[in-house]
């Protein structure tokens, strides 16, 4: 369930005065049919969601099957009237299993250099308009939590003037993925 | 929004991923230290780009503390509504003083003043803070409006802080309308016992409650006496530096100020340099005398060259 935007434009980091309950809290939990049905409301930003399904794809294609995203960014911001402009990416944090990282090291090492167009955020905002970063699950748990404070603390708020924001979680594993990917297809056709 | 606390913002994060790329030296961790290498690339890039950066536009954070706040949790609508107006308006009294040709007068409209309306274009949490914007994108130049801020924050620090040569060099940009401007601020900040940090620029001060005090005592004991005389004599102009000074007939006694805009257009030619056939030579000159004195009895006195003619 995605919530409605604040007086700030921006998603509310809770909603209610239930800050306890945890399906009203940040991350929000969705799926992709969601997504496209409330955000596919440009040509811009229908373009940024084919880059996401395409991302999503390629993850699967090297192994990462099992996981979910956090989304976040002016993507998912009235970016439109706060700034007067379309948002020119989303933000991604994937958290996911990479089995191919956990055999030998020259293995990892040539899967990741193999993948770099999937795991450096210059190159995923170039091909697939996604400011996208990667946590590992199979690190140390230190590791892990470690990341997630960063990558939570960054997308989370705006540091300079901390204003809160939410943001949005997807599975990888997301069943309605092939309703989402017709739907915004649907929205491609009309907004041509 | 402002460089400032763009490049704080930018220099923290920096910081956070050096000391998370530190904490990563297993194996294992290859991927992360990839993504956090690229990572650190791109925020050592964003605080270059920002160091560089030239605001042109004005911008300005006032954070307040004290009385009127309560916590981080929000500040009194009332103090702030009164706070912001009383900036503003000392804004718009310094934009309309660099505007003028001649120096402002006591009573009249203030002329310019919608250009130097700021927007509130954010709050900056912390002690309670507002940041205020001009309405417009960056220029190429600063603009007449990011000037007239960055001179009040200047006026503001300069009569509140501790020692005589803030005090000093305030003074010779003060008039009386800046006065009473500064004098409603220090007020109002005084009577909500607030403290009050600027954030400007590339500098940030803070006023305590002394500071203030001093700065409501200083601006409330400031007494602006402002006349036009005319004077004739032998006139020295330096149009480069907007610099003049004039020797008096009679007595020889030779003062020295900044030209106006309708004086250098006057004695500068299109090439920027001084007429020909006008020096050197006497003049006829009509010269705004500031005598701006303290509570202490110290006195500063400046002129400005409003126009000169050549005598006959």
């Amino acid at each position: 369930m995605i919530p409605l935007y604040t007086v700030s434009d921006v998603l509310p980091p809770f909603i209610g005065d239930n800050v306890t309950v945890s399906a009203a809290m940040s991350p929000f939990r969705s799926d992709m049919l969601a997504v496209v049905n409330r955000f596919a409301t440009s040509p811009e930003r229908i373009a940024i969601l084919r880059g996401l399904f395409t991302y999503r794809e390629s993850l699967l294609a090297v192994g990462v099957e099992q996981g979910f995203q956090w989304l976040s960014g002016s993507f998912f911001e009235d970016v439109e009237k706060i700034r007067g402009r379309a948002p020119a990416d989303v933000d991604i944090v994937t958290f996911g299993f990479v089995p191919a990282l956990y055999g030998r090291e020259d293995v990892a090492n040539a899967f990741i250099e193999a993948n770099l167009d999937l795991f450096t955020a210059a190159q995923t905002k170039s091909n697939f308009m996604c400011d996208a970063y990667f946590v590992d699950l199979n690190q140390s748990p230190e590791s892990v939590v470690d990341d997630t404070r960063y990558w939570f603390g960054l997308f989370s708020h705006q540091r300079e003037t901390s204003l809160w924001k939410g943001m949005i979680h997807v599975a990888l594993d997301d069943s309605s993925e092939v309703d989402a990917m017709k739907l915004l297809e649907a929205r491609h056709a009309e907004n041509a | 929004m402002l460089k400032t606390l763009e490049l704080e913002a930018a220099r923290a994060d920096l910081a956070d991923v050096d000391a998370m790329i530190k904490r990563r030296s297993s194996p294992r961790d290859m991927l992360a230290r990839v993504q956090l290498n690229a990572r650190r690339e791109s925020l050592e890039k964003k605080v270059q780009e920002l160091s560089a950066r030239v605001q042109t536009a004005a911008a300005v954070a006032l954070h307040f503390g004290g009385g009127p706040v309560v916590g981080s949790h929000g500040i009194a609508a009332s103090f702030s509504s009164k706070i912001l107006e009383r900036y503003q308006h000392l804004v718009s009294v310094v934009f309309a003083a660099f505007e003028s040709e001649i120096p402002l007068k006591e009573r009249g409209p203030i002329k310019g003043s919608p250009n130097s309306q700021l927007l509130v274009t954010g709050l900056a949490r912390g002690s309670f803070g507002f940041v205020l914007e001009e309405g417009q994108e960056q220029m190429l130049v600063p603009s007449g409006l990011k000037l007239a801020v960055e001179s009040a924050c200047d006026f503001i620090q300069q009569v509140a802080t501790e020692g005589e040569r803030g005090l000093e060099i305030a003074a010779e940009g003060l008039d009386a309308r800046i006065v009473s401007a500064l004098k409603n601020f220090f007020e109002t900040l005084k009577d909500a016992d607030a403290v009050l940090k600027v954030v400007e620029g590339d500098r940030s001060y803070t006023l305590g409650l002394d500071d203030v005090q001093r700065g409501l005592s200083r601006a409330s004991s400031l007494e602006v006496v402002e006349n036009d005389v005319e004077w004739t004599g032998e006139l020295f102009a330096v149009p480069a530096s907007g610099l003049f000074e004039f020797s008096k007939d009679g007595n020889g006694e030779l003062v020295k100020g900044k030209m106006a805009k309708g004086a250098l257009n006057m004695l500068m030619a299109e090439d920027g340099r001084l007429r020909q056939g006008l020096f050197p030579g006497r003049f006829v000159a009509e010269i705004n005398q500031k005598t701006v004195q303290s509570q202490q009895g110290k006195q500063k006195t400046t002129y400005v060259l409003i126009r000169a003619r050549p005598t006959a």
